[in-house]
């Protein structure tokens, strides 16, 4: 019998050492991640996220860049950067002796988590990631990470600041991109980069780069997808608020169903219109961000992630979706495998699209309710709104399950 | 349905609190004083709304009772007795149709998706394709009715526009149920 099924009722609100050990046995996911989400339930019952003066901010960013590059460094310019659901950022210049270039002006973001964040991420992680991507895609320079939040109030990373927009200006205010339309004219400069980006992130030998907070599944198996699954489960039994039958349905067709790797790649995880920056006079990708879900794992979690109904718009002819407002899906995919060299396998794709609606159901319904209710977060009431597209997406769930029942 | 006024309002009160009032200029003190207002408003709502069927069903309560101290009283006037007599009772049958509460029928949805997902936890793992198949059907019926009111109450916040967008959710509910 499932474990779970067992464990009493708990104050999710104040998890015990007993039940957050019993989740741990109960869920393998890489080492890092359980690291986390242990540290999550331990930290639970403590304060809320209160409200952080840029002077303080400042301040603990002395700290963290003292402790990493001693002294003679002057931060300038301090403010805050809104957008996106789940961090806080705060952009500064960086006044210092940068090693290999001499003195330097440089424009930098702070990135920092609030108290509980709508997703529970590493900034180790995240680090990690974008420097093994520097030379493969476009990606910010990343400085110095403050993993568990020694100098930060919370943990943070420092990265450079990039040029571009990460949607088109005319666009007006949309959550994080999703929805965005491009025109024709920046269609066409962007999708080919899109799709280039993508493969070289799936093809990439990073066997040399220092990615010692992820662990690697072996091919041939379905450990890939048990640790993901295992993971979007253990946040659900940590977070979840009101039960759905529909998404233990889920969790057991998903494990019933598990593809086995056929080759471990970096994914991205967000890979999408909306989380890159591209510079709108010559329609140039300047840079990757928000890495901070990517793993070591099956390119079909992007590939299904980057197909998904809810970042695809109208063409102009009003009825052919658009995969993040580039190209129809076939387009799409008979580029990439053109670019890659990797096929796509429809019936992998089509379990990472359960999977993908899965831990975004679980993101929203789960953890966006659980951390807007305790006050965990910088912006309580964006996460609280995000709630209400939790239940489209559990609907396209069921859709993809109803395809493959 | 997880949103719910419990998370909306104090995540308002939050972002009110803690963003938009202290960043309203020192000048314009109107807004100041119309946001405090609203941060109140909304804590009143919050301790408000949990109570306020009991609250009205008490009401009712003491108000039959007043109706029936009254009977007596009415003796000189039967006709207007006679409709105090049916006043008094409607009033009784409705107090017997509010014997249980909004927070009786959210708690019992709770509890009975709590029970249907343990049954699912329970024994999915052993079922063999046929048996997981019929017992994913009824899942997937339920959950498409239901969803399909989900994303119609969720309507205003815009998230589906279009042909695909579902239908006014007041369309969707029991023609006796809305107003």
């Amino acid at each position: 019998m499932n474990e779970m099924y067992r464990l009493p009722a708990v104050d999710k609100a104040r998890p015990s050492p007993a039940w957050i050990a019993a989740l741990r046995r109960r869920y393998r996911t890489e080492g890092h991640i359980d690291r986390l989400l242990t540290r999550k339930l331990e930290r639970r019952a403590g304060p809320g996220f209160r409200p952080l003066a840029l002077e303080e901010m400042e301040a603990a960013l002395g700290r963290l860049l003292a402790a990493r590059i001693g002294g003679g460094f002057a931060i300038r310019d301090t403010r805050w950067l809104w957008g996106g659901a789940s961090k806080l950022q705060v952009a500064f210049t960086l006044e210092w002796d940068r090693p290999g270039v001499g003195r330097e002006r440089t424009a930098m973001v702070l990135r920092m988590e609030p108290a509980e964040s709508i997703v529970e991420t590493s900034r180790l992680r995240e680090f990690q990631l974008i420097r093994a991507m520097e030379g493969v895609v476009p990606v910010p320079p990343v400085f110095w990470c403050d993993e568990d939040g020694d100098f930060l109030p919370y943990p943070g990373l420092v990265y450079g600041f990039a040029p571009g927009v990460a949607k088109p200006r005319h666009d007006g205010d949309r959550v994080s991109g999703v929805g965005s339309v491009l025109n024709a004219d920046l269609r066409a400069r962007l999708a080919p980069q899109f799709v280039e980006h993508l493969a070289r992130i799936h093809t990439v030998d990073f066997s040399g780069a220092d990615l010692s907070a992820f662990d690697r599944p072996a091919t041939g198996t379905t450990e890939c997808a048990a640790w993901g699954l295992d993971w979007w489960e253990r946040v659900w039994a940590e977070d979840g608020d009101e039960d759905i039958p529909l998404l233990r349905l889920a969790a057991a067709w998903l494990r019933r169903n598990m593809p086995p790797l056929d080759r471990a790649s970096i994914v991205h995880a967000d890979y999408r219109l909306g989380n890159f920056l591209f510079t709108e006079e010559d329609g140039r990708i300047s840079a990757w961000l928000d890495w901070e879900l990517g793993r070591i794992g099956d390119r079909h979690q992007d590939l299904a992630w980057t197909t998904s109904r809810a970042f695809s718009t109208p063409a102009d002819d009003g009825s052919t979706p658009l995969i993040c407002s580039m190209m129809p899906e076939a387009a799409f995919f008979e580029a990439y495998e053109i670019a890659s060299g990797l096929t796509v396998q429809p019936k992998s794709l089509h379990w990472h699209k359960v999977y993908n609606a899965f831990s975004l159901v679980v993101l929203l319904l789960a953890t966006g309710y659980r951390v807007a209710r305790a006050g965990k977060t910088h912006q309580d009431v964006l996460v609280a709104w995000l709630i209400g597209i939790g239940y489209t997406i559990l609907d396209d769930m069921r859709d993809q399950l109803e395809k493959g029942a | 349905m997880q949103m719910r006024p419990d998370v909306q309002i104090s995540s308002m009160i939050k972002a009110l609190e803690d963003t938009i009032l202290p960043a309203i200029p020192a000048g314009q003190g109107l807004a100041a004083e119309q946001g405090r207002l609203v941060v109140g408003m909304l804590k009143l709502m919050a301790c408000q709304l949990p109570l306020q069927f009991a609250f009205d069903r008490d009401e009712l309560s003491r108000l039959l009772d007043c109706c029936d101290g009254l009977a007596e009283a009415m003796a000189p006037w039967p006709e207007a007795a006679a409709d105090l007599t049916a006043a008094l009772q409607a009033g009784r049958d409705l107090l017997a149709r509010c014997q249980a509460g909004p927070e009786d029928l959210c708690g019992g949805l709770r509890r009975l998706n709590a029970a249907l997902a343990q049954v699912i936890d329970r024994v999915a793992p052993q079922a063999s394709t046929a048996e997981f198949e019929r017992l994913q059907a009824p899942i997937l019926a339920q959950s498409r009715e239901q969803l399909l009111r989900d994303r119609a109450l969720m309507a205003t916040q815009g998230w589906e526009t279009g042909p695909g967008a579902p239908p006014d959710i007041a369309l969707l509910l029991p023609a006796d149920t809305v107003r």
